[in-house]
């Protein structure tokens, strides 16, 4: 009877007899026969017509029940039925002491509801996994372009170094050359080395151009903002361009403009420059360029207009991508590196304002840009005005110079021997040596000598208390972004960086340094 | 034609790894997207004809252990070969199949197996480096790239282990074992 009411409840009963077969115990529920459908029919059943897993099962219980009493279980498993459905299933292996059974039960809900436990934690589990190994991807990945970045960093500092090098005495001495300090030229050869020096020049441009690109790219350009008058900026750019305008009777005008800023005074420089210079070289002799400037709810809005040859329409949104030139047959447009532009949308972005332009070809073109203009009524701590410094008149000043590449020392001597004392040394060893006999007002010299570097060669100098006193100007063409940092910070009084385009450069720096007083036992051994 | 050889193959290795999507595409040509996962064992069966030699595999598909589940003993006795699988993309679910060889020793000991690194559809995320792999091989190992969803290295797996259970056979037949 109760084998019926197990029967009923879905579970089979089936009794091992002495001999090893199965007895079924009650009759046997459908969905087994579903599954081992091989049983149907059958009085007694053999364990391989139970399928793998009980037979196995079976084999278990055999060694089980010949010493224990009570029940083993076999586990869930499941297996497909006559219509290819899942079904789950556990056992149990009974021993009563006087009989051996074998119970079978069909897995319901109760089933359904831990497997459904168990998927979400793993489900959750794997969600984890895939998680972390996602982060540990993007930290591979991160690290990868990290090293990347360093990889290029270092290459452009070295591309910047060796380019700049050779520049330097291309630069320099064309520019001796053009004072005919060394004699007089024929007009031939002037306009020579003026192709010379123009040809140098643009390559500069380009170099500072691919560098300064690279070094926004990479995100790699902080600003350094600090509070400046913005017509301040706009006079020292269009000074520098005066001459430029000149040459081709353009008239270059700046509306005067009180407004303050909070932004990068360097790089304000830069963005305005590049648009007043590409104003003047795409417009025509006798034409005209106009700054002018507007504010509106604090937003400044600087334009640069011109009468030159303007841009096409469906070419204006590209002029401010990398290398785009406007196609023209204007000898201007192969003068610029097709950089500039980018440049300046770039620096303006980052200072949180935009760039565009409005041209019509042959009625010139209006290039404006914003900027936040965040302090308004504010005091800006005036600059004294920027001054071309004379070399000292009486008694010349002494100065030494450390440099071990054989052209830039003859290039140096060259620029600075009319002015001053020059005691030329190609290493630092020297220079040490010679210092200590021939104490100079200043020292010049280059960072990357050959042995002892400029670096060492300035903390000897700086150790020693006889010249500790002795200003030291870094000369050299380590010209990256941070580098004039670098240098002043390990010491030095002033940075040049290569290439030097004219002798004024170095006299510039010199002067202040020589007229500085210095300590008395420096000046006493100096004078000895 | 003889009755075909009956041999029980176990399916091991950790939850997630596409053991049950191994058999399935093996058993029924099918790949499903979606991680069902198995409780206890799930049987199957499969014939494979290798160098004339009938096989009729049943394959116990064991669910993937962790904290919910660890693999009985008496689940991979009888077993004549075992695949253990890992997921290319995930290096734990290696070191669990190789700890795992370990664990199981003698029901296991001596039986041949094979180590399937599933989910070969997404090799370019996968984070068992190759020397890792490399390195197992070197010990004798057998591995075999699979992808349970596109069927790559699926037939070839079953029927590796499949040669190996025979000459294994055949050499213990030899031995008199």
């Amino acid at each position: 009877m109760e084998f019926e009411i197990l029967s009923a409840l879905g579970t089979v009963v089936l009794e091992r007899r002495d001999d090893g077969a199965l007895v079924p115990l009650g009759p046997i529920a459908e969905w087994f026969y579903d599954i081992y459908f091989d049983i149907r029919g059958r009085e007694t059943l053999a364990p391989a017509l139970l399928g793998p897993f009980l037979e196995s099962f079976l084999l278990d219980a055999e060694n089980w029940w010949t010493a224990n009493q009570g029940r083993l279980y076999s586990g869930v498993w499941s297996e497909r039925n006559v219509r290819d459905e899942e079904r789950g299933m556990e056992a149990w292996a009974i021993h009563t002491g006087t009989r051996r059974l074998l119970v079978v039960r069909l897995l319901g809900e109760e089933h359904l509801e831990r497997k459904a436990a168990i998927q979400i934690a793993r489900d959750r589990g794997l969600a984890h996994e895939n998680i972390a190994a996602k982060n540990r991807a993007l930290e591979v990945r991160s690290r990868e372009v990290e090293r990347l970045n360093q990889m290029k960093s270092e290459f452009l500092a070295s591309m910047s170094h060796e380019l700049r090098t050779p520049l330097n005495a291309i630069m320099g001495f064309s520019s001796l050359l053009e004072e005919e300090s060394a004699g007089p030229l024929n007009s031939d050869q002037k306009r020579y080395v003026q192709h010379v020096a123009r040809a140098a020049q643009h390559l500069l441009d380009l170099i500072n151009d691919v560098l300064d690109l690279s070094r926004i790219e990479a995100g790699r350009i902080e600003l350094r903002r600090e509070n400046f008058r913005l017509g301040d900026a706009v006079h020292e750019v269009i000074s520098t361009l005066r001459q430029l305008a000149m040459v081709k009777s353009i008239a270059l005008a700046a509306e005067e403009t009180a407004h303050l800023l909070d932004a990068d005074r360097i790089r304000v420089k830069q963005i305005l420059y590049n648009l007043l210079s590409n104003a003047i070289k795409f417009t025509p002799a006798g034409g005209r360029v106009d700054l002018t400037v507007t504010a509106e709810d604090e937003i400044l809005t600087v334009a640069v207009a011109d009468t030159g040859i303007g841009i096409p329409f469906e070419e204006q949104a590209a002029i401010f991508e990398k290398f785009h030139q406007v196609e023209t047959e204007s000898p201007a447009a192969q003068q610029g590196t097709g950089l500039g532009l980018a440049i300046a949308r770039r620096l303006v972005e980052q200072h949180g304002g935009r760039i565009w332009v409005e041209s019509r070809p042959g009625h010139g073109s209006r290039f404006a840009f914003t900027l936040p203009c965040r302090v308004t009524g504010e005091s800006v701590e005036e600059l004294p005005p920027a001054a071309h410094a004379t070399p000292s008149g009486n008694g010349r000043a002494r100065v030494a110079l450390v440099e071990d590449d054989p052209a830039h020392r003859l290039l140096f001597e060259a620029m600075l021997a009319s002015y001053y004392h020059v005691k030329v040394y190609e290493t630092a060893h020297q220079a040490l040596n010679g210092v200590h006999l021939d104490p100079p007002d200043v020292i010049l010299t280059d960072v990357s000598l050959k042995g002892t570097d400029g670096i060492d060669f300035l903390r000897q100098i700086r150790a020693d208390r006889a010249l500790a006193g002795i200003p030291v100007i870094a000369l050299t063409a380590h010209a990256m972004g941070g580098d004039r940092d670098r240098f002043l910070a390990a010491g030095f009084d002033h940075y040049i960086a290569k290439p030097v385009p004219e002798r004024s450069v170095l006299i510039n720096a010199i002067e202040p340094l020589v007229r500085r007083p210095r300590p008395s036992h420096t000046r006493d051994r100096s004078h000895a | 034609m003889p009755e075909p050889i009956q041999k029980k193959v176990c399916m091991i290795g950790s939850y997630g790894v596409g053991k049950t999507s191994l058999v399935r595409r093996f058993v029924e040509s099918i790949f499903d997207e979606r991680y069902q996962t198995t409780i206890g064992v799930k049987i199957d069966r499969k014939r494979v004809v290798v160098d004339e030699t009938e096989l009729n595999l049943i394959l116990w598909d064991l669910a993937g252990e962790d904290e919910l589940a660890q693999i009985r003993d008496s689940h991979v006795r009888g077993a004549s070969g075992f695949i253990l699988v890992a997921d290319g993309c995930r290096a734990a679910t290696l070191e669990r199949a190789v700890s795992l060889r370990q664990l199981l020793g003698k029901p296991v000991a001596g039986i041949p197996f094979v180590l399937a690194i599933n989910k070969a559809d997404r090799a370019a995320d996968w984070e068992i480096p190759a020397s890792s792999l490399e390195e197992l091989a070197r010990t004798g190992w057998r591995l075999l790239s699979t992808s349970a969803k596109t069927g790559d290295g699926v037939e070839s797996l079953f029927e590796t282990l499949a040669r190996s259970m025979l000459t294994s056979m055949q050499d213990r037949a030899v031995d008199g074992i």
